[in-house]
């Protein structure tokens, strides 16, 4: 596992700098400039998502897996360091929300439990959304599950839409919380389902 | 004799192409060449023995017992070269090396890799999306030699390369198999190398296996009788292999035994056939 890792950590340092180099001018301009920290945090665990996205583009692009099955690695191990690196990064962007949040509290008045629920929850929805898309990647490959990140991006926002035309009342302040606290269990409960269901597709696509 | 492969009724079947029942083994000790034309089933077959994709039927044996893809200890003393390298672009010589330590632990030889990478001029900080494909075949022949395998299993790895990159990477295959627990397995379509290296030929045609013969057998027993049509007539079936029709006129047959086609036809020009002519004989000829 630690040579999985080392292999894509390695292979994707310039591109992380990059990111975090984004993070940081966006920081800047929409977080300590004006206060809106909530909009980091987003953008950190979304960019998370481009990391895993780029690694499974790179692996296929030069033949990756074919090279590894026949290094004595096995294919549970391989599924599982996408995983792993799916929880660094977006671990990683969360690290560096809350470290932006730390000096926005300099400037502004931050409050540390909001900057916490809005990195926690925002990290949770990174990981729901990888625990979907990596499948995918696994089945149909980078090319074809760009075009359906699209429509799973969309899709929450046409559900949320689609609810509000009918009318139903905007959820408590209690639910919200019971939510926000549920939300780690679903995310672990879905990246867990997730991770055995991309095993069994790798096998099958590649036995 | 002991075999380092040994695969029995192998067959996968794809739409408009099949894998029929392949059989053959790879002595230990030796360098085995698979040979055919584009499409003949060379890769299917060496993937069908790596496991990376599901024949429909056959079973496996590498070094000595039967081959689970799913078990990765099997793959311990196994190195393969594709024609691909299969690294990841950004990775440098030196970041390959420390990979590929992680991967096998014990087994890898850093200073082996260091010596192969020093040998073939790979230099170590350079990303391998800037290597040529010499460079990019050097280092995974370099990777899959450093931890001390008993088997390679190469696809192509020569393909594409000019004559003093394949020159020098025949040598190391050549230092590879002094070691007589070794053995290769070669795929390609460049036979010459094989003529230079090999010890055994398998010739796969549409996914059949042609012939199974040593090296020396099929270059110095085998010969291309080129006759007239008048001296054709007085040549019996049995004694040729294939034919082939020349266009203004005469023949061309593939003879297996020689000698004895030259003590009979004394009159009929007889010349060396190389595993090319012989490959060209079974896909363009025709049979008696």
């Amino acid at each position: 596992m630690r040579a999985l890792l080392y292999k894509d950590l390695r292979n994707l340092r310039r591109y992380i700098s990059q990111l975090l180099l984004i993070c940081l001018a966006f920081g800047l301009l929409f977080g300590i400039s004006n206060g809106n920290l909530s909009f980091i945090a987003g953008y950190a665990a979304m960019l998370s998502l481009m990391i895993l996205l780029n690694s499974m583009a790179y692996d296929e692009q030069c033949g990756w897996y074919r090279c590894a099955l026949t290094m004595p690695l096995s294919r549970k191990m391989l599924v599982g360091s996408k995983y792993l690196l799916g929880l660094l990064a977006v671990g990683g962007g969360a690290v560096f929300s809350l470290l932006l949040s730390v000096i926005g509290s300099f400037f502004f008045s931050v409050s540390p439990l909001e900057a916490l629920a809005t990195t926690g929850g925002c990290s949770c929805i990174a990981l729901i959304f990888i625990a979907i898309l990596t499948p995918l990647l696994f089945r149909y490959g980078t090319e074809k599950t760009r075009l359906l990140m699209t429509l799973i991006f969309v899709l929450p926002f046409l559900l949320i839409l689609f609810l509000d035309r009918l009318g139903l009342p905007m959820p408590s302040e209690e639910m919200v919380v019971g939510m926000l606290i549920a939300l780690p269990f679903v995310a672990a409960a879905v990246y867990l389902l997730s991770f055995l269901l991309s095993v069994r597709i790798f096998r099958m696509r590649l036995p | 004799m002991d075999n380092a492969i040994r695969v029995e009724h192998l067959s996968k079947e794809y739409p408009g192409f099949a894998l029929r029942d392949l059989s053959f083994s790879v002595p230990r000790g030796s360098i085995v060449g698979l040979i055919g034309e584009n499409g003949a089933g060379k890769t299917t077959t060496l993937n069908a023995i790596l496991g990376l994709i599901r024949p429909e039927q056959g079973q496996v044996e590498l070094l000595g017992r039967r081959y689970d893809p799913q078990n990765p200890e099997h793959r311990r003393r196994i190195g393969v070269v594709f024609d691909e390298s299969g690294f990841p672009p950004h990775l440098t010589g030196a970041a390959i090396g420390k990979m590929m330590h992680l991967v096998y632990r014990e087994l890898w030889d850093a200073a082996a890799f260091e010596g192969y990478c020093r040998r073939f001029a790979l230099p170590q900080n350079k990303e391998i999306r800037d290597f040529s494909r010499g460079m990019k075949t050097k280092l995974s022949i370099a990777a899959a030699l450093s931890h001390h395998p008993e088997l390679l299993i190469l696809d192509e790895p020569t393909g594409g390369l000019d004559p003093i990159v394949r020159e020098e990477i025949l040598d190391l295959f050549s230092e590879f198999i002094q070691d007589e627990r070794n053995s290769i397995l070669f795929s390609t379509h460049i036979t010459t190398d094989l003529e230079k290296i090999a010890d055994q030929i398998l010739f796969l045609h549409k996914g059949e296996l042609v012939f199974s013969r040593s090296k020396d057998d099929l270059i110095y027993q085998h010969a291309v009788a080129r006759c007239t049509s008048a001296q054709f007539a007085a040549i019996a079936p049995e004694e040729y292999l294939r034919r082939r029709s020349l266009p203004g006129g005469g023949e061309e047959l593939l003879v297996g035994d020689r000698e004895g086609f030259a003590r009979r036809h004394p009159q009929v020009v007889l010349d060396r056939a190389g595993i090319d002519e012989i490959m060209l004989f079974y896909v363009k000829g025709e049979s008696k």
